[in-house]
């Protein structure tokens, strides 16, 4: 196992002594989760319980819009199994456009009604738009909303009826939206719309394009923990806040003094990452990265160690096991080994 | 490990028709006989005068994992808001895991069983199962509205088919049983059907309830899984219900079947109240027909949860949600539902739920075939059991509940008239005995030679409620795990499962529907044999032979 210490080598005892150290020392430490097996999600809830940390995914989820309001709700099998119309709700982002289940359910030829900018419509067959112009989307989704109602829509032209009526038809109709990219509003207009149809038909929703790893650390997190993330384990029960304990606002607003990315992948760290004071880098990367003041190198989760996993393009839980060996610690060895350093520090104060 | 004897304690085993005062000995980490000739040393002695000694104690349907159960904790995070609360306080959503188990020990239960995983959620499903301390898990795999079986039964596949398909199922996902909830209702709601009694059909297969439920049952008979079938019946909650409740004990023929939560059957329709007690019509048919058993799901008041796999009475209850935010999640099968609510002893429906769940304790005689569940959390949480024992042991305590509630919803059914009052020996079965038979973990939920050293030991005392809330002292494989209700150090115990045989070549018939839908082969959602851990946490349950 390698380590860097201020971009020295270090051994992994030394670089999980120093990043115990450095948690010991900090007054409010973030921990900032990418992509994680079950093993490594159960060790970092340990590990942030100990040190008393804030901990929050990297990229945004729909864990508010789920608490918003009612939640209709399907899976990928049962979606491209049985969907026969789908609705997209803008934005639309790389994330989303090049998942494959995304690719499966409105790139099969189905019928797609795209709500949202005209101009950053996607390019499929079969698409209807119910365009936004200027206007918010989720202005449009209440105007179907309303029009799948039967209310008087003011300003509804007859190409949005149209757009109403055709939902309609749906036997089976599925919305999805790129996660974590739709705004409380808008979700609450999505779900509403979905909601409305669901009152003589079925239509369900299914949000893509998720990153690797986060649900995860979603799903232990809260077995753990009774919240999702963000939370924090300040006090004695841990407390989940989505706006007090994004780690996006923590950093922003400095009130981390300490990050710690975990990581059981390559991928780059962003850049609002990469700005926090003292940064603690726990991920698959070979080499030292720059600004960081101590790094652990752990392995890839399924590729270089057993690890159960939810792969985005499965979107269930599987274990997956490497085709060989390979020498690279798992994220739990690493995260329990800190853990065991932290706790002895606190046995020795 | 050295002996020791549980000394003087009132000794409550049914199984072996014990109620006595005496000793219980320990070796290993098994019950023994006492050992011959009187030799004394090294024995490590508890002191049991003026305490009851029962074996530990069973929830065989608890939700307490699963994706679901993780949905409830998603939507309801304001229910742990008040921050200096205990972690183990009840709030109305889903305890974690560590408090899951902490707090089933510190009741003296040692054994706990999630009723629902769906098989493609099975390996984290059991990581977080692997995750709850002091208590030894189970779980059982949710079958009956998946592609396959529908399949096969739609194209009337052999017997000999289906009870391959439902040994690899059950031997997959590593559970102990087979649960069927609302079969072929779940599936049909994905076709727009709001409504699915017992003999309506899935539109696209063509199958009815009964038809799916009688293929399980022959199925898991043939196997020799010592679960019977566990099973959600169609229409849950509804006035009428009590009828299909007796139709579905009727159709099971006299195989063995075991009927999950009853007491969200036990409603006749009632014009004026809007439903009243079918408990006695039930308790009749249950009285008909030993070859069923069922767990009760008890209503408790309080803020709560529901959580189920049944889509269709989810869907339907969605908008009864308090707060106004619920998750319906259709899934590979089965699927989710949760809708948060508050069961009000004011509320004239309430409170008939609750004397329904007493009346069916109270009417049906057989206490072997009944087991005391709240169907955490969706009647209550299970740290309620105290609560409900002192109601079916203490009149007093009875009477004084049933004079607060509503009188017209109280007369709508018979738990005013009711007198009878459970011996501990009788909670011993309900909560011991009965489900070790009905898992068959012969080695548990007894106090004779060769038992588990499973033993939970009360401070005897007049009110029922405070005795079972904290344990004196309770034991797990011969260790002391809790003492006045404190859980000491965690320890992690086993998952037990079984193992039934079947033809390998079933994988062929597996293996279409699993390419159709997640274009993977049918061996990706196997549970392996380690999890979280290096050691694996599973221990094999034998199916009868």
């Amino acid at each position: 196992m390698t380590g860097w210490t201020d971009g020295q080598d270090a051994d992994l005892k030394t670089a999980a002594e120093a990043i115990a150290k450095l948690l010991g020392a900090s007054r409010q430490p973030l921990f900032i989760v990418d992509a994680i097996d079950l093993a490594g999600a159960v060790a970092a809830v340990e590990l942030a319980r100990k040190s008393k940390a804030v901990l929050d995914t990297a990229e945004p989820t729909n864990v508010r819009l789920m608490q918003e309001h009612g939640w209709l709700a399907t899976v990928q099998g049962e979606a491209s199994l049985r969907s026969d119309m789908v609705l997209i709700a803008g934005p639309l982002s790389s994330a989303l456009t090049n998942d494959e289940a995304f690719r499966k359910l409105a790139g099969s030829g189905r019928p797609v009604v795209y709500v949202g900018p005209k101009g950053d419509a996607p390019s499929l067959d079969n698409l209807t738009v119910a365009d936004s112009g200027n206007a918010p989307v989720f202005e449009v989704l209440g105007a179907l909303r309303g029009l799948v109602a039967g209310r008087p829509i003011r300003n509804a032209g007859a190409e949005l009826s149209a757009v109403a009526e055709k939902l309609k038809t749906a036997k089976y109709g599925v919305a999805t939206f790129a996660t974590g990219q739709l705004d409380e509003i808008t979700g609450v207009a999505l779900s509403g719309l979905i909601e409305e149809l669901s009152a003589e038909t079925r239509w369900t929703l299914l949000p893509l394009g998720a990153p690797p790893g986060q649900g995860e650390m979603l799903r232990m997190c809260m077995s753990l923990s009774r919240v999702p993330p963000p939370l924090s384990y300040a006090r004695s029960t841990p407390r989940h806040d989505a706006w007090l304990y994004s780690a996006r606002t923590m950093l922003s607003q400095g009130e981390a003094d300490a990050a710690v990315w975990i990581s059981a992948s390559e991928r780059p760290i962003p850049d609002w990452v990469t700005q926090a004071s003292k940064l603690v880098v726990i991920s698959a990367h070979r080499q030292p990265l720059r600004g960081v003041a101590c790094q652990a190198e752990i392995g890839v989760a399924g590729v270089d160690y057993a690890a159960i996993l939810e792969p985005p393009e499965l979107g269930a839980f599987t274990a997956l096991t490497p085709a060989s060996g390979s020498s690279r610690a798992s994220a739990a060895e690493v995260l329990r080994t800190i853990t065991l350093k932290l706790t002895g520090m606190e046995v020795g104060a | 490990m050295s002996t020791i004897c549980i000394r003087g304690g009132r000794v409550v085993d049914p199984e072996h028709k014990r109620d006595t005062i005496g000793d219980v000995w320990i070796r290993d980490g098994r019950i023994i006989d006492p050992p011959a000739g009187g030799d004394t040393s090294n024995v490590e002695t508890i002191d049991a005068q003026g305490c009851v000694v029962m074996a530990g104690a069973i929830d065989v349907h608890t939700h307490v994992v699963g994706a679901n159960v993780s949905a409830a904790r998603l939507l309801l995070p304001e229910r742990y808001a008040d921050v200096e609360r205990p972690m183990t306080e009840w709030t109305g959503a889903p305890f974690d895991l560590f408090s899951t188990g902490a707090l089933y020990a510190g009741m003296g239960y040692t054994l706990v069983v999630e009723p629902a995983v769906a098989p493609s959620d099975a390996v984290a499903t059991h990581a977080e199962l692997e995750c709850v301390p002091y208590v030894d898990r189970a779980a059982l795999t949710v079958i009956g509205n998946d592609d396959v079986l529908l399949g096969m039964l739609r194209d009337k596949a052999s017997d000999a088919t289906i009870q391959d398909y439902v040994a690899w199922s059950l031997k997959t996902s590593r559970a102990i049983g087979a649960k069927a909830i609302n079969p072929g209702g779940v599936a049909a709601l994905k076709e727009n059907v709001r409504k699915f009694d017992l003999d309506d059909t899935v539109p696209e297969y063509g199958v009815s309830a009964r038809d799916i439920g009688n293929a399980l049952r022959k199925a898991l008979t043939n196997l020799g899984v010592p679960h019977p079938l566990h099973l959600h019946t169609c229409n849950l909650g509804l006035p009428g219900s009590a009828d299909t409740a007796v139709s579905t004990i009727e159709s099971a023929e006299g195989l063995p079947l075991h009927l999950a939560h009853l007491q969200f059957y036990g409603y006749d329709k009632n014009e004026e109240l809007g439903m009243a007690s079918g408990a006695v019509k039930i308790a009749e048919a249950m009285a008909k027909h030993p070859n069923v058993t069922a767990d009760i799901g008890q209503v408790m008041f309080g803020p709560t949860v529901t959580i189920s796999s049944d889509t269709l009475t989810q869907f339907n209850s969605r908008k009864r949600a308090k707060p106004k935010r619920w998750i319906v999640r259709d899934g590979d099968a089965n699927g989710g539902g949760v809708v948060p609510l508050t069961y009000r002893a004011k509320s004239k429906i309430n409170a008939m739920q609750w004397a329904i769940g007493l009346e069916m304790f109270l009417l049906i005689d057989d206490p072997w075939r009944l087991f005391l569940t709240t169907d955490h959390p969706n009647g209550g949480p299970f740290t309620a059991y105290p609560d409900l024992i002192a109601l079916l042991m203490d009149r007093s305590v009875r009477e004084a509940a049933v004079a607060s509630m509503p009188e017209d919803a109280m007369k709508a059914t018979t738990i005013a008239s009711l007198t009878r009052e459970y011996s501990l020996s009788e909670i011993a079965v309900l909560t011991r005995s009965a489900p070790a038979r009905l898992l068959g973990t012969r080695d548990r939920g007894h106090l004779g030679a060769g038992a588990v050293a499973d033993v939970a030991i009360y401070r005897e005392q007049a009110d029922k409620a405070a005795m079972f809330r904290n344990a004196e002292l309770v034991l797990k494989d011969g260790h002391t795990i809790v003492k006045k209700g404190e859980p000491l150090a965690a320890r992690y115990g086993r998952t037990l499962q079984i193992e039934p045989e079947y033809d390998s070549g079933i994988t062929r018939h597996v293996h279409g529907a699993y390419e159709k839908r997640w274009g993977v082969p049918p061996d990706t959602f196997n549970v392996p044999a380690q999890l979280l851990r290096e050691a694996s946490p599973f221990e094999v349950v034998p199916c009868r032979s």
